[in-house]
């Protein structure tokens, strides 16, 4: 396997260098020694195997790609614009992919901040008290089940502005997933916690904060990162329909008018930034879940 | 100063004590005796607040107990500390609770000294599944008794230990409650009848379907008794007889009383 992969890695070189696509030799070059650098750094035959694979599952299609669409030049290069281009055309836009990166940013901030803001107390309230729960169950089902990208039309019709209506739209579909994460995970608090708790007489804010917020931070997390997905996929459908500037709007203007290269461009960035998003969620996570990882006896 | 009256508690139609009656004075070490399942831990629930009796009640210092207990505090067999926060913040989260105007250095301070009273000066900083089993319970029993409450319940704490460990904490624990100024009563569940003889001032044994005191002995002698004295002394081991027979003459009472075998009816 691992000498397949460098066999195709210097496929892809020489194939690069062929058509004299340095900016796609740049890329395999960093590729290879970012996937060099990970392997010696791996501490098990396992992870190694796993660097191996991956690289293998970037490098394979790549090399088919590029021999496609610049080498052969048997696909049709305004639907598969050459790897090469594609890398080229990323840094010239990226200052405008940036820019828009912004003006998404803003408008995801706030409804996604704003529905962990309210999502996580009133979940924390509903999976505390039995009569809540009962009360909130069947809207947090129906409610929930509907998919908010439906609103999306009718909230831009309804509220003044675009950014009004999507934050609207971004923060209803991120509520439910963290709401109802929320209340299951304060459920998984072992009873004889809450029966610790409810012994010590702590103050009710002091119980939220100390023993329920923590206790359902696990589920809490699952909740976020659900509906940090779920905002992003919002925000660009919002942009799709609504928006003049943003992620989602650049990769719809761009297909308006056919231009497939900055398409794709907006795609991989939109990719970049959500795996970003998610890697520091992960790091938020690790740091509040501290407590879990070192289990001994 | 505690005061059971004919308790009864029922869980649909299944009643799980019935008619229980004790009372209990300050600076006693009760341990209720019993196989799982005879409602020895419902009993502690109940004198906890943590569960209202279906008949009869409560009284703690002559106020009756219709909720979690201001007076008790509770160690459980696990759990009874919050994973989430270092040893010390467990107990200095139930100090806070209890005195709200003392500032937080003078509780720290506290909670040190309570944690070295049970050997763990040094775990105060760690989280709870750092610690192995007796620490964890160790620290559960220095937060209870950090508490300014009159009443200590212990429901099966030494139950997850290994011997060695349950051993120790025995010994801990009955140097602690000598040691405790404010002759503190505490109420330990077991169903360890060597740890019973051990431990308690006085033994009160239940059997089970439905729930109810089959005796109830005193056991003071035994307080001064080491493990190894105590297999060996002679009033000791007639009283460990006579709780064993208690528990023998209840179940061939409930033979005769149910089952009237007729010749040739099992065939």
């Amino acid at each position: 396997m691992t000498i397949a992969l460098i066999l195709a890695l210097l496929a892809l070189a020489a194939a690069a260098l062929a058509n004299g696509d340095l900016a796609l030799l740049g890329a395999v070059a960093l590729m290879a020694a970012a996937a060099a650098l990970h392997w010696r750094l791996a501490s098990t035959p396992a992870r190694r195997q796993a660097v191996t694979d991956i690289t293998a599952a970037i490098a394979f299609p790549l090399l088919v790609w590029q021999l496609l669409s610049a080498n052969l030049k048997l696909a049709d290069t305004i639907l598969f614009p050459p790897p090469n281009t594609i890398i080229r055309l990323f840094f010239t836009e990226l200052p405008d992919m940036a820019s828009g990166l912004l003006s998404s940013l803003h408008l995801l901030g706030t409804a996604y901040l704003l529905a962990l803001a309210t999502a996580i107390p009133a979940g924390l309230a509903v999976g505390h008290s039995k009569r809540l729960q009962a009360a909130a169950g069947p809207f947090s089902r129906i409610l929930g089940a509907i998919p908010p990208i439906v609103y999306i039309p009718y909230a831009i019709a309804l509220l003044p502005s675009f950014d009004s209506a999507s934050i609207f739209v971004i923060y209803s579909g991120a509520f439910w997933p963290i709401f109802a994460n929320t209340v299951s995970g304060v459920a998984t608090i072992p009873d004889s916690l809450l029966d610790s708790a409810r012994m010590l007489h702590l103050p009710t804010f002091t119980l939220f904060r100390k023993v329920l917020l923590p206790g359902a931070m696990p589920a809490i997390l699952t909740g976020a990162s659900l509906g940090l997905i779920l905002s992003f996929i919002l925000l660009t459908a919002a942009e799709l329909i609504g928006a003049t500037e943003g992620l989602g709007w650049y990769v719809k203007n761009f297909s308006d008018f056919a231009d497939y290269e900055r398409v794709i461009v907006g795609i991989i960035f939109i990719g970049i930034v959500v795996t970003l998003l998610m890697a520091i969620l992960n790091l938020i996570e690790r740091r509040l879940l501290r407590h879990r990882r070192h289990n001994h006896d | 100063m505690i005061d059971c009256q004919s308790l009864t508690f029922a869980y649909g139609d299944k009643t799980i004590l019935q008619d229980i009656s004790i009372q209990a004075k300050p600076g006693e070490f009760i341990c209720l005796l019993g196989a799982s399942g005879c409602g020895k831990s419902t009993l502690l629930r109940l004198i906890a607040g943590l569960e209202r009796p279906t008949a009869g009640h409560i009284a703690i210092n002559s106020h009756n107990v219709d909720g979690p207990d201001r007076n008790c505090a509770v160690v459980f067999q696990d759990y009874s500390l919050f994973p989430w926060m270092s040893t010390a913040e467990n107990l200095i989260l139930a100090l806070k609770a209890a005195y709200p105007n003392r500032p937080r250095r003078e509780l720290a301070a506290l909670a040190d000294d309570y944690l070295a009273s049970v050997g763990l000066a040094d775990a105060a900083g760690r989280f709870p599944e750092e610690l192995s089993g007796g620490m964890r319970q160790r620290a559960a029993i220095a937060r209870a008794l950090a508490l300014p409450t009159p009443i200590l319940l212990m429901d099966e704490p030494f139950g997850a230990l290994d011997p060695i460990n349950r051993t120790l904490l025995q010994d801990l624990l009955r140097k602690l409650h000598d040691d405790s100024r404010q002759n503190r009563t505490i109420i330990f569940v077991t169903h360890d009848l060597d740890e019973a003889l051990f431990l308690a001032t006085r033994i009160i044994a239940l059997a089970s379907s439905p729930g109810r005191i089959i005796a109830d002995v005193d056991n003071t002698s035994a307080r001064h008794l080491s493990h190894q004295q105590l297999l060996q002394n002679h009033d000791i081991r007639h009283r460990r007889q006579l709780l064993l027979d208690a528990y023998q003459s209840d179940i061939l009472a409930r033979l005769d009383a149910h089952t009237s075998v007729q010749p040739g009816d099992g065939i």
